[in-house]
C-alpha cells in the first residue's frame, strides 16, 4: 500500500512519521513516499523561532487547544531522552507582555509554572502594565526537521525532490492515499480562499545573554504585530511582523526598521547585538486548521486525500496533535478498505 | 591633606567594586588598585556569579539582606540598560530543588529576587528525585566580562591599576593615606587572619547553549548556572583545602551529578575544569582599623571574607567600605597633628 505525503515542513515530516510508527506493523505492505519542492533548511518551518506557544485565544476552537496540549505533552516526555538535544528541544522560560489586563490563555495549564508578572518584573518593561511568566518548550526547526528526516529515512521512507502540480500527479499510479501538508501553497493544488499568507519577517542576531523569550502583544493590532524576542540555542530571533494577504518573501527595509527599533526599545542591550541574517516567510493562515479527508476522483479511480494544512503561526506548537489526528484519519481509511480488522491502538 | 591617596588591594569583584564605590563617594580621592592577579585569574573569575546569597552565620540577617538588596537593585538597573551585555549582567530564571523539606520555606532573600514562588507539581515532575522546589528569577554576573567592565569604568575615572604583590600593608604606608584590604583569600597571609579559611570549589565550564534555566540542589553542592557563553556546573565545598589543581575524579563526579539533574548535559562540549578558593569566614570582615608602628599610623578598611556569597553582596559591602573610607578621611582631616602618617 503506497502513501504519498506532499510537503516536508514540520507538518509533512511529522505526519509521515506518525503514520509510519502506527501502521507499518499492521500493514506490512505500507510504503511511504514524501514529495516536496523544498526541504530543510528552506521550509517555512525552518524560519520559525520554534517556541511552543499558541495564539492568545483559541476562538472557541477546543480541538486545536487539545492538539496543542498533545504536542506539548509529547515533547515534554522527550525532554529527558538522549535525543532531546539532537531534536533541538529544550525548556525556555519567558514573558508575555500587555498594556492592559487580559484573560488567561487557553494554554495556561499546559505550560509550566504559569503566573502573572509582579510589579517589580514589569519595571523591566516600561510601557507594559500586565503580563505572564511561564516555562515553555523550544523546538528548533533547523534541528527538528533533520531529526525527523533521519527517523523517516531509517524507516525506509523515500524522499522525492519535486514540485507536485496536482493530487492526481501523485494520486494515480497505485498511490492509495495522499497526505496534503503543503502549507501556504496548498492553494496551488486546490483552491482555498480561506488560506491566506500571514507574512512575517525576522532578524537573527547573536545575543547569547538573552535567556528568556519576551513576547509583547498589542491586543488591538493582533498577533505577532508587536515586537518579540526569542533566544535559540545559537541565535536570538527578533520579530513582530504579521501582514495578512502579503505574498512577498522579500525582506523589507521598513519591516527591518520596525523590528530592530521596537526590539531594541524592549531590550536596550540588543543594540550591541550582531545581526547574522534576515528572513521573510509566509505563515499559512486560516481561520482554522484544515484537517479532514476528501475523496478525489482521477479517472475512474477514487483516491483519498487527507488535508493537514493552515497552521498559521503555530505549526510547531500544534504539529504532533495534528499528526496524530491525520494518523487517525488514515486508520479509518484502512478500516474502510478492510486493510485492518479494527481500529488500531495508537502506539505512542 | 590634598587629594587623599587610597590604595585598594585586590582586583576581584570585591576590590574592583569597592574601588568604584570609593571613587563615586569621594571624587577628590586618588584611587589605585594593586593586585597580584587581575581578571581572568582571580577567584571571582571561577565563580558563576549568581545572585543567590550565602548566609553568613556571624552577620545579622537584616544587614545581609540590605547588602543583597543594594547589589540586586544596582545590577537590575544595568541589566535593563544598553550596557548589559558589555557588563556581562543578565537575568536568568530557574529552580532550586530539595530532596527533603527545606529548613526555611522562605529564605531571607525571597522578596528581593523576582517572582519567587514554590514550584508546581508539574514542574517538580521534571526532577523525580526531588520533593520540593522554589522557582524564581535572579541575575548572573558573567566573568570575565563583569570584571573587565568594572576595570574599564575605573580607568575612565582615572584610577590606576598595577600588578603588584603586596606582602605587608605597611609597604604601602609611604605612598598612600588609606589602604582598603580586598585581598580575599590572600588576607590569610596579608593580615594573618586565622579566622579566614579557604573552601575549595571545583567547577566545570561547558558549552551547552540550549540550557537556558538554572537548576540548583538546595544543598548547594550541585548546580547548573547558564552564563553568556558557557554553563557553569558545580561543585564542591572542601573546607580548609588550599589546592588549586583540578581533580579529575571530582570533575567526573560533578558532571554525573549535574547530568542527573539535567540529562541533556550529556551532550555538553568543550568541558573546562576550574578551581577557586572561597575566602570564607563566619562573617564578612567589613571594618576600619588603624594600624600603628611606633608613631606611624595607617588607616585600613577591611572588606574581605565573602566566602560563597561575594557576587551576591558585592555592591552592598563595597558601598559600606566606601563609607568607612569616608570616615577614615574625616578622621585624618580632623586630627591636627595627624599629618602624614
Amino acid at each position: 500500500m503506497r502513501v504519498a505525503i506532499i510537503g516536508a515542513g514540520v507538518i509533512g515530516l511529522s505526519s509521515a512519521l506518525c503514520i509510519h510508527e502506527q501502521f507499518h506493523g499492521l500493514v506490512p505492505s505500507l510504503e511511504l513516499e514524501l514529495y516536496a519542492d523544498c526541504f530543510t533548511p528552506h521550509t517555512t518551518s525552518d524560519g520559525a523561532a520554534g517556541l511552543w506557544q499558541p495564539y492568545l485565544s483559541d476562538l472557541g476552537n477546543l480541538q486545536e487547544t487539545l492538539w496543542n496540549k498533545e504536542t506539548f505533552d509529547h515533547l515534554l516526555r522527550h525532554l529527558h531522552s538522549p535525543a532531546a538535544q539532537e531534536m533541538g528541544l529544550f525548556l525556555l522560560s519567558g514573558y508575555n507582555l500587555f498594556t492592559e489586563p487580559v484573560p488567561d490563555p487557553s494554554w495556561k495549564n499546559i505550560v509550566l509554572g504559569f503566573r502573572n508578572l509582579t510589579p517589580k518584573e514589569l519595571e523591566l518593561f516600561p510601557g507594559y502594565s500586565y503580563g505572564w511568566f511561564n516555562t515553555a518548550l523550544m523546538l528548533e526547526g533547523r534541528s527538528y526537521l533533520p531529526w525527523l528526516t533521519n527517523r523517516l529515512t531509517q524507516r525506509g521512507v523515500k524522499f522525492f525532490h519535486k514540485k507536485v502540480e496536482s493530487f492526481q500527479e501523485v494520486g494515480g499510479d497505485g498511490v492509495d492515499v495522499v497526505i496534503n501538508c503543503t502549507g501556504m501553497r496548498s492553494r496551488e493544488l486546490q483552491p482555498d480562499p480561506e488560506l491566506q499568507p500571514g507574512r512575517g519577517q525576522i532578524i537573527k542576531v547573536l545575543a547569547p545573554w538573552v535567556k528568556h523569550f519576551i513576547i509583547t502583544h498589542n491586543v488591538k493590532s493582533g498577533i505577532y504585530k508587536s515586537p518579540y524576542i526569542i533566544p535559540g540555542s545559537e541565535f536570538t530571533v527578533l520579530g513582530g511582523i504579521y501582514q495578512h494577504g502579503n505574498w512577498s518573501e522579500e525582506n523589507s527595509a521598513q519591516d527591518h526598521k520596525t523590528i530592530w527599533e521596537s526590539c531594541c526599545r524592549l531590550l536596550p542591550a540588543l543594540q550591541k547585538a550582531k545581526i547574522v541574517s534576515e528572513w521573510s516567510g509566509l505563515r499559512p493562515s486560516r481561520p482554522q486548521v484544515r484537517l479532514e479527508r476528501e475523496s478525489i476522483r482521477h479517472g475512474n479511480v477514487q483516491g483519498e486525500v487527507i488535508h493537514n494544512y493552515g497552521h498559521g503561526g503555530f505549526g510547531i506548537t500544534i504539529h504532533w496533535g495534528c499528526a496524530m489526528a491525520a494518523a487517525r484519519l488514515f486508520g479509518s481509511i484502512l478500516q474502510e478498505r478492510g486493510k485492518v480488522a479494527s481500529s488500531p491502538q495508537p502506539r505512542l | 591633606m590634598a587629594a587623599p591617596k587610597v590604595a585598594v588591594v585586590g582586583a576581584g569583584v570585591i576590590g574592583l567594586s569597592t574601588a568604584l564605590c570609593v571613587v563615586e563617594t569621594c571624587p577628590s580621592c586618588s584611587v589605585t588598585v594593586l593586585s597580584d592577579q587581575f581578571s581572568p585569574n582571580t577567584t571571582s573569575d571561577v565563580a558563576a556569579g549568581m545572585l543567590i546569597p550565602h548566609t553568613y552565620p556571624g552577620t545579622p540577617i537584616h544587614v545581609q539582606k540590605q547588602w543583597f538588596k543594594e547589589t540586586f537593585t544596582y545590577l537590575f538597573a544595568i541589566s535593563n540598560s544598553a550596557e548589559a551585555s558589555e557588563a556581562g549582567i543578565h537575568l536568568v530564571s530557574g529552580w532550586q530543588v530539595f530532596k527533603s523539606a527545606p529548613k526555611e520555606e522562605l529564605p531571607f532573600w525571597s522578596d528581593v529576587v523576582l517572582g519567587f514562588r514554590p514550584m508546581s507539581e508539574a514542574e517538580l515532575q521534571k526532577f523525580p528525585q526531588y520533593q520540593f522546589g522554589q522557582a524564581f528569577t535572579t541575575m548572573k554576573c558573567d566573568c570575565p566580562q563583569y570584571l573587565l567592565w568594572l576595570e574599564k569604568r575605573l580607568k575612565a575615572t582615572g584610577v590606576q591599576m598595577y600588578s603588584r604583590k603586596v606582602s605587608d600593608l605597611w609597604e604601602l604606608h609611604s605612598e598612600y593615606d588609606i589602604v582598603v584590604n580586598c585581598a580575599g583569600i590572600g588576607a590569610h597571609q596579608l593580615v594573618g587572619d586565622k579566622k579566614l579559611f579557604p573552601v575549595r570549589g571545583q567547577v566545570l565550564k561547558v558549552y551547552a547553549p540550549w540550557v537556558k534555566n538554572f537548576i540548583r540542589d538546595g544543598d548547594g553542592l550541585t548546580y547548573i548556572y547558564p552564563g553568556i557563553h558557557r554553563v557553569t556546573l558545580g561543585g564542591t565545598r572542601e573546607k580548609e583545602s588550599w589546592s588549586l589543581s583540578p581533580d579529575p575524579g571530582t570533575a567526573k563526579d560533578i558532571f554525573d551529578r549535574c547530568c542527573s539533574l539535567e540529562p541533556s548535559l550529556q551532550e555538553a562540549q568543550d568541558i573546562k575544569v576550574k578551581v577557586g578558593l572561597r575566602p570564607s569566614r563566619q562573617c564578612v570582615r567589613l571594618q576600619r582599623e588603624v594600624l600603628s608602628q611606633g608613631e606611624l599610623k595607617l588607616p585600613v578598611v577591611h572588606n574581605y571574607g565573602h566566602g560563597a556569597g561575594g557576587f551576591s553582596v558585592h555592591r552592598g559591602t563595597a558601598k559600606e567600605a566606601a563609607h568607612l573610607v569616608g570616615q577614615c578621611i574625616a578622621a585624618l582631616r580632623g586630627s591636627s597633628s595627624g599629618a602624614k602618617l
